[in-house]
């Protein structure tokens, strides 16, 4: 019961990332290995304002939001777009590129020693089965839903939406409906940017120090979980966090001194998804 | 004199660290000779992750666990054991090539971006589980590793350990070269360029992937059983994640498939950050930065640089235009055991084959006869199924029932390249060339199945193997020539036009001297004139060597024309078969190809 409470408010953020991951891939067929690397730059505005420079809180954290996703946006309009048509796996280096340069950017700037960025609220928001679950991961497992549902309703709603869902499938019909293509990519990568920002936000205060790359350790969970959801499910997304939480809640608790352990599952998980079922547990066939 | 000199050079190479070290003590200090140490590995390092992303495209982003295997691997040999140097790096290239093999095995079935996913899951497994295990690297202290030791004398300073690492390099180097001037090298490139057409020119795709892995790792490994030495030390934390990452900045900044692009960039990136102190806590972003940047507008890194400075006054060669004839094709025997061929017995014969997919039948109950000597033609309005068959004739498709039979033996379950070295030749409706190869080395890649040797002697380039490049650029030059394209020769084929790289497709599937001929739409591309007499070129290959041809066609006047027999299917389901003229004067046929009603 512990290990299903700490995994799923731990999945929760996972499930964040891999959305990030998901909204990206699905509309530009781009994996964002940058995913990670984007929220450890996040946390390191935050905490450059926050405790720096004194800004509250809230507003540090903001500003770290926008800053990433213009960042996103930034890489979408001059290293995407005018690649649209480059080989897939060129544009999948090019964010493996902009991560290495997001982490090359806080080692020159910040330099490599940990830093700590407090919570902004403290203690137990929630007790459950002896778990305290702190506000933030509350707050985390909140936005998650409310983010996705919003998601879900903007994309599957609207005629933009729609164009989002159906840009990868079928550019065409998508011009013809009058959406334009690069207001897609536009939006696909500062939205994932901004995601990357968030779980940033709320996952590394929570877990004490960080490091340049710190997010980005966490990448391959979220990765695995976009996975497990068939890397196109903005609901498998979410659903595959959780899963991937429980899973390692569930090693940790069953070998606590191995460390490394949840990689090693990740690796299992992540291999007998691609040769079982590419598709992933959740995705549809489409 | 003149084959001496690449010797000369090597030695003096390897000679030139330790004179440097003694003469000039202030300038080439530890620290420098230490840097161009960092150099070597991160350039072997580079160079074996280009053998599977720049080849064999192939990509890996958990590459920093090869080296780690290597690294620790020596570790182990040298610092725990005591063993010598010289047993430590074939250890460490076995470790890594073993490691490799692992990782390649699932490539087989996983592609593209999801190999990427699972390479990199397996690098994070190996750093953060394998590794800081007690028992593999001592945890968080690592192993210490002593420097090489001959007789009495220790290689304790950096120019002199970095003479082995120079000569170590130097191999690697020339290992690299014969990869690519071999046919393994040619079939990574096949690979590279498109799974299905090498197949068809026998290329055996798992195979090839699963050895451009372990070559790849065997690389690796050296590269980490070097760096042991020169730090001293080997430890669990340094292979990581951003490890990884780094390489593959190496290879792309340098120019993918370019060992001396990739080289400079090797050492350009193990010099900056020592020489330069006040850059090296941004060597990080430069990288990034520089990797962005050459993907984002000179996608081609350093070596595409020093290939434009190259050949800047070098004009391209002119595609030429479409309006002329089909020159004389090729015809080239070769020399295999054949069994004599009997008149009545099919050459090529398919019966009741079905194929579905998901909801579709896409073929129902289909079959095809192919005389020896003949040329069959098989046609049916769009979506009758051709290509279907077509794909399963050749191997490409799986039937769910039915039978293939070729000189009367079963072929049904016959991968691709065997077919092809069994004596089929394909062509694909959109050319089925190796696009950004040479005309000259597709017509080698043609050969696949010719002239075989191992992976062995390709590495080493023995006799054989050199012998067997020559027979196979012979019989390359030979059909350039017979289609008048020797001007065209080292042009790559994307450089050329529809009808050229048409003729250059045809060229390639006749250089092996194949048994039977399958055209898919041989006419597609092709200018009116030039379809004419392409007929009349076909049925002279078959006269002369008794070839037998199969082809699908639209444009019916060329199957009228040259065709002997013809096999019509319509909606998944044979139609009819027989004589051209009867067959096309046959009503059900003009009913299927212009509705019931026009009948």
């Amino acid at each position: 019961m512990q290990t299903l409470v700490v995994g799923i408010s731990v999945g929760a953020i996972y499930g964040l990332l891999a959305l990030g991951i998901v909204l990206v891939y699905k509309t530009t067929r781009v994996l964002n290995f940058a995913q990670g690397e984007l929220g450890t730059f996040a946390v390191y505005i935050a905490w450059a304002l926050i405790t720096k420079s004194d800004w509250p809180w809230a507003a540090g954290a903001l500003a770290a939001i926008f800053a990433v996703t213009a960042i996103g946006l930034a890489f979408e309009r001059f290293v995407i777009r005018p690649n649209v048509d480059a080989p897939r796996l060129t544009l999948v280096i090019a964010t493996v590129g902009l991560g290495l340069a997001l982490y090359g950017l806080e080692v020159g700037i910040w330099g490599l020693s940990p830093q700590l960025l407090a919570p902004p609220v403290t203690g137990c928001g929630l007790d459950l089965a002896n778990v305290c679950v702190p506000p933030v991961r509350l707050f985390a497992m909140g936005t998650t839903l409310a983010l996705g549902l919003g998601l879900l309703l903007l994309l599957k709603r609207t005629t933009f939406g729609l164009g989002v869902l159906a840009a990868a499938h079928d550019p065409t019909t998508v011009r013809l409906m009058g959406v334009r293509l690069s207001h897609i990519s536009m939006f696909a990568w500062g939205s994932a940017a901004a995601l990357a920002a968030l779980s940033g936000l709320i996952l590394l205060p929570a877990i004490g120090t960080f490091t340049p790359f710190a997010l980005t350790l966490f990448f391959l969970r979220g990765l695995a979980a976009a996975l497990l959801g068939g890397l196109t499910s903005l609901t498998g997304a979410f659903i595959g966090g959780i899963a991937i939480g429980v899973l390692e809640a569930g090693l940790q608790n069953a070998f606590p001194t191995a460390s490394g352990i949840v990689e090693a599952g990740l690796f299992g998980v992540v291999l007998a998804v691609l040769l079982l079922r590419p598709r992933g547990i959740l995705g549809s066939t489409a | 004199m003149r084959r001496a000199r690449p010797y000369l050079i090597a030695v003096a190479l390897i000679a030139l660290p330790p004179i440097l070290g003694r003469v000039f003590p202030g300038q080439f200090n530890d620290l420098r000779a230490g840097i161009l140490g960092f150099g070597v590995v991160f350039a072997i390092g580079a160079l074996s992750l280009n053998l599977l992303m720049g080849y064999a495209g192939q990509i890996s982003l958990g590459h920093g666990a090869f080296i780690g295997v290597g690294a620790i691997a020596m570790g182990i040999i040298t610092g725990k054991l005591g063993l010598a140097f010289i047993i430590g790096l074939p250890v460490a290239a076995i470790a890594g090539a073993a490691f490799a093999f692992l990782v390649g095995l699932p490539a087989l079935r996983i592609r593209g971006l999801y190999l990427a996913i699972s390479t990199v899951a397996f690098g994070e497994a190996m750093a953060r589980f394998v590794f800081p295990l007690n028992a593999v690297s001592g945890g968080q202290t690592g192993i210490s590793v002593p420097r090489p030791l001959v007789g009495t004398f220790e290689f304790t300073r950096n120019a002199d350990y970095l003479a082995i690492m120079v000569a170590v390099f130097l191999v690697v180097w020339l290992i690299d070269r014969n990869i690519v001037r071999s046919r393994l090298g040619r079939a990574m490139f096949g690979i590279r360029e498109d799974e299905q057409v090498a197949a068809s020119f026998g290329v055996e795709v798992a195979r090839t992937k699963l050895t451009a892995f372990v070559l790849a790792g065997a690389l690796a490994g050296i590269a980490g059983a070097l760096q042991g030495p020169l730090i001293s030390l080997a430890q669990s934390n340094a292979f990581d994640f951003d490890d990884s990452l780094f390489y593959v900045m190496l290879v792309v900044v340098g120019g993918l498939g370019s060992r001396v692009g990739i080289t400079i960039a090797a050492f350009f990136f193990a010099a900056i950050p020592r020489l330069l102190v006040s850059l090296q806590k941004w060597r990080d972003f430069v990288g990034a930065a520089l990797l962005v940047f050459t993907i984002a507008r000179h996608p081609g890194g350093i070596a595409q640089g020093l290939r434009e400075a190259r050949e800047r006054k070098r004009k391209p060669a002119e595609a030429g235009d479409d309006d002329g004839v089909v020159p004389a094709l090729p015809r080239v025997l070769v020399d295999r055991p054949r069994t004599p061929l009997l008149p009545d017995v099919p050459l090529l014969e398919a019966e009741s084959v079905s194929v579905r997919f998901g909801g579709l039948q896409a073929l129902e109950g289909a079959g095809i006869s192919v005389r020896p000597g003949t040329i069959a033609g098989l046609i049916g309005p769009n979506g009758a199924g051709k290509t279907t068959l077509f794909n399963v004739l050749s191997g490409f498709q799986r039937p769910e029932a039915g039978r293939v039979r070729f000189r009367g033996e079963d072929i049904t379950s016959a991968a691709p390249h065997v077919r092809a070295a069994l004596g089929m030749g394909r062509t694909f409706q959109l050319i089925g060339l190796a696009h950004n190869l040479s005309v000259t080395e597709n017509f080698l890649l043609a050969q696949h199945h010719l002239d075989r040797y191992n992976s062995v002697q390709a590495v080493l380039r023995t006799p054989t193997a050199r012998r067997a490049e020559a027979a196979l650029l012979e019989r390359a030059r030979h059909a350039i020539a017979a289609l008048g394209f020797e001007q065209l020769a080292d042009e790559p084929v994307r450089n050329l036009s529809g009808g050229q790289q048409r003729l250059v497709e045809l060229g390639c599937a006749l250089v092996t001297g194949p048994d039977l001929l399958l055209l898919d739409e041989p006419s597609a591309g092709l200018s009116p004139a030039m379809t004419e007499s392409l007929a009349e070129r076909l049925r002279s290959v078959r006269d002369e060597l008794g070839l037998t041809i199969l082809l699908i066609e639209h444009h019916i006047p060329l199957v009228a024309e040259v065709c002997d027999e013809v096999t019509v299917l319509n909606l998944g389901r044979p139609l009819t078969a027989g004589a051209t003229a009867d067959v096309i004067a046959d009503p059900a046929v003009v009913a299927a190809y212009l509705g019931e009603d026009a009948a």
